[in-house]
């Protein structure tokens, strides 16, 4: 059983990675806006599966940053179909709205692309690596190293820039941000755009290991939603730390019983929100930020 | 602009939901001899979206092809003598067993079709049998299960067309006894295909001198199955057996073959198409498996009983959808050309037509092999429509066929 331990550590950061990244994708949504974006997963299949189309017809890496493009318009256009127009609505029902997007996206990726899963050739051809007993695909360090870079520049660009400072001041106070002369709507829509196309990135980069279908944004969402929260909903880090955790979690009870790993998820969800005093639609703030959506 | 804005919401809202409804298959008006009779009607339901659509979306193309074929030549003559249209209304039950039973009723109580063909999976044609045995409703199954059409006194109503599980799993135990594998590793689906398939192979492995050294389950969807493929590592099995649908089966190869094991791998009839080889890509290499002769027609001798309907069938389905075919639209074409033969014979009557299936399908040369229905067996099937296949160099070759019955 140890010996299998190797191979269940690279598995489970390798998917573990994904989630994280899904996982801050949700919390840059929610700390700008205050909205739980449950069609996050959507994007990172639109990521996948336009890449996969467009990679037939020019070359891989002008397909990732097309796909992402167009991803986060698509963020942008979900904003303002759907979200904007629902700004005075109380918590729950946005919530709704965002499931109803879910399903309405994978119901048009279903009509576009058709039901078969589709494959994308990896990133970078070549034998994979074999550390011990572990067997490293080129393609999970792609992921690993992608997911990594994203992480990084995002913290520099929330730290260093003006925009990503402008991002932090309207998650932190809204009023007074709009008082500096920031506006609330063109931040939420960075943050949404953002959030759409790392999704997408995310989507592009692991489609070569899973498969680009129209129905894999419904668990990938819903893991990086548990990730998360594990990280309060407001922690960038604890988000991405807890989507590597529950990716080993998972990876872990894969090699007992394949049958665990759903379980495993929703037991630590329970855990998460039974065990920590988390308030996820964070109802007692809204009376604060007049300035708000 | 805020209606606007809503309305044009709710309009793509409705469209999502409403984008796996029925669709009927219209017939275009043709020229036609003789008197022509209402349209005899064919309910299909098939798994086209969820788990099932890799076995989904060639029954309906099949299924789709030979209606306007019928159609284009003015329809079947039924027995009073008048031209018949056939109307196919095929309905999607997203592979889930609730959706089959809602279905199957809207078919029967509102279409009043008089016989159904459905659906592509075992868990969910099993969802729908109580209700076509208290409807009295005919039903050929394409799917796989021998729990089906078994036992007999209560599947009065139900058919299928596919082998069962338990021929495919008997020949593939006998190409592991002819190749002297004694240690095998069990990897099955958690559902219904999955398990009935694991049920009669534990049934018949011990006869044959085959230990399980591991025995497991994963689930559909799943994506990432190189923990388990460590667990096969760490037996001493000398082959794997991974029974799945196209998805799940492409994972566990490309895992199989990213921890560079060396097991021989066996696959089940489910992923007899070519969309598996372009899912799994190199990993699929060397793999075996029991299934139709669909996939080999070309390799097959002049002399084969079942060549010139295989050949009809291939070129017929290049022609329409080009796409090569695969033993999942077999099933279709033969669900169909059994019902056809039934209408021609006594027309839209639900109890007849059961008469007919069971009575008249004798040496009936289909795509899946040749059938001998009766009142005992539903299925009819022997062993000369399989065939054992392997992948070499991207393509599927032939390595036997079962000649004796």
């Amino acid at each position: 059983m140890w010996a299998q331990l190797p191979q269940v550590l690279v598995s489970g950061l390798t998917l573990g990675a994904i989630y994280g990244l899904v996982a801050l994708c949700f919390v840059t949504v929610f700390t700008v806006t205050r909205i739980i974006n449950f069609a996050q997963g959507e994007f990172v299949m639109l990521g996948a599966l336009l890449t996969v189309s467009l990679a037939g017809s020019m070359p891989l890496p002008v397909a990732v940053a097309a796909a992402i493009l167009i991803t986060a318009g698509a963020g942008l256009f979900v904003y303002w179909l759907a979200i904007r127009p629902a700004r005075s609505a109380s918590d729950l029902t946005l919530v709704m709205i965002t499931i109803g997007i879910s399903t309405a996206l994978r119901g048009l990726a279903l009509m576009v692309w058709g039901t078969y899963p589709s494959p994308l050739r990896p990133f970078s051809q070549g034998p994979d690596f074999v550390v011990g007993t572990a067997v490293i695909s080129r393609q999970a360090l792609w992921t690993l190293g992608t997911v990594a870079a994203a992480v990084l520049l995002l913290h520099l660009f929330f730290r260093h820039t003006r925009v990503g400072q402008a991002l932090r001041a309207c998650a932190v106070n809204p009023l007074a941000a709009r008082l500096m002369g920031i506006r609330p709507v063109l931040m939420h829509q960075i943050a949404f755009a953002l959030a759409a196309g790392l999704s997408a990135l995310g989507g592009a980069v692991v489609a070569p290991l899973t498969y680009a279908s129209y129905d894999m944004g419904l668990a990938l969402g819903l893991k990086g939603f548990v990730a998360a929260i594990m990280g309060g909903l407001v922690h960038p880090a604890g988000a991405v730390a807890g989507g590597l955790m529950l990716g080993l979690l998972e990876a872990g009870a894969g090699s007992i019983r394949s049958s665990l790993t759903d379980v495993v998820t929703f037991v630590v969800l329970l855990g998460v929100l039974l065990g920590t005093r988390v308030q996820p639609l964070g109802l007692g703030e809204r009376e604060i930020d007049a300035g708000g959506v | 602009m805020k209606r606007y804005l809503s309305a044009f919401v709710g309009l793509v809202l409705l469209a999502a939901a409403g984008c796996s409804s029925g669709q009927p298959a219209a017939a275009p008006a043709g020229g036609e001899s003789g008197a022509v009779g209402e349209p005899y009607k064919i309910g299909a339901i098939l798994d086209v979206t969820g788990g099932g659509s890799t076995l989904a979306i060639p029954e309906r193309n099949t299924l789709l092809m030979l209606t306007e074929r019928v159609n284009a030549q003015g329809g079947i003559t039924g027995p009073d003598g008048k031209q018949h249209r056939l109307e196919l209304i095929i309905e999607d039950n997203k592979g889930q067993e609730s959706e089959s039973v809602l279905l199957a009723n809207k078919l029967i109580r509102t279409d009043k079709v008089p016989v159904l063909i459905g659906s592509s999976q075992s868990g969910t044609t099993l969802a729908m049998l109580q209700t076509v045995q208290e409807a009295e409703i005919p039903l050929i199954s394409l799917a796989t299960s021998v729990q089906i059409v078994t036992p007999v006194a209560e599947r009065k109503w139900a058919f299928k067309t596919p082998w069962s599980d338990a021929n495919i799993v008997a020949a593939i135990v006998e190409d592991m006894q002819n190749r002297g594998f004694t240690k095998i590793a069990w990897l099955s689906v958690n559902n219904a295909y999955g398990d009935s398939a694991r049920t009669e192979f534990l049934r018949i492995a011990p006869e044959a001198g085959i230990e399980l050294v591991l025995d497991d389950r994963f689930d559909v969807g799943v994506k990432d199955l190189t923990p388990l493929m460590n667990r096969v590592k760490a037996s001493d099995a000398q082959a794997v057996v991974i029974w799945a649908l196209s998805p799940e089966t492409a994972v566990a190869v490309r895992g199989h073959k990213a921890l560079q094991l060396k097991q021989e791998v066996y696959v089940s009839h489910g992923v007899a198409t070519p969309q598996f080889l372009e899912l799994a890509g190199s990993a699929a290499e060397g793999i075996n498996m029991a299934a139709g002769k669909a996939l080999v027609v070309d390799q097959l001798p002049d002399d084969d009983p079942q060549k010139a309907v295989l050949d009809d069938f291939n070129q017929s389905y290049q022609a329409t959808f080009r796409d090569p075919i695969s033993t999942l639209g077999g099933h279709a074409w033969d669900a169909f050309h059994m019902v056809i033969h039934a209408f021609s014979k006594v027309g839209p009557d639900p109890a007849r037509i059961r008469e007919v299936l069971e009575n008249d399908v004798r040496e009936f040369v289909g795509v899946t092999g040749i059938f001998n229905l009766s009142p005992e067996d539903h299925t009819g099937l022997d062993a000369r429509g399989l065939a054992i296949l392997r992948v070499e160099n991207g393509s599927f070759r032939l390595v036997r066929t079962f000649s004796d019955p």
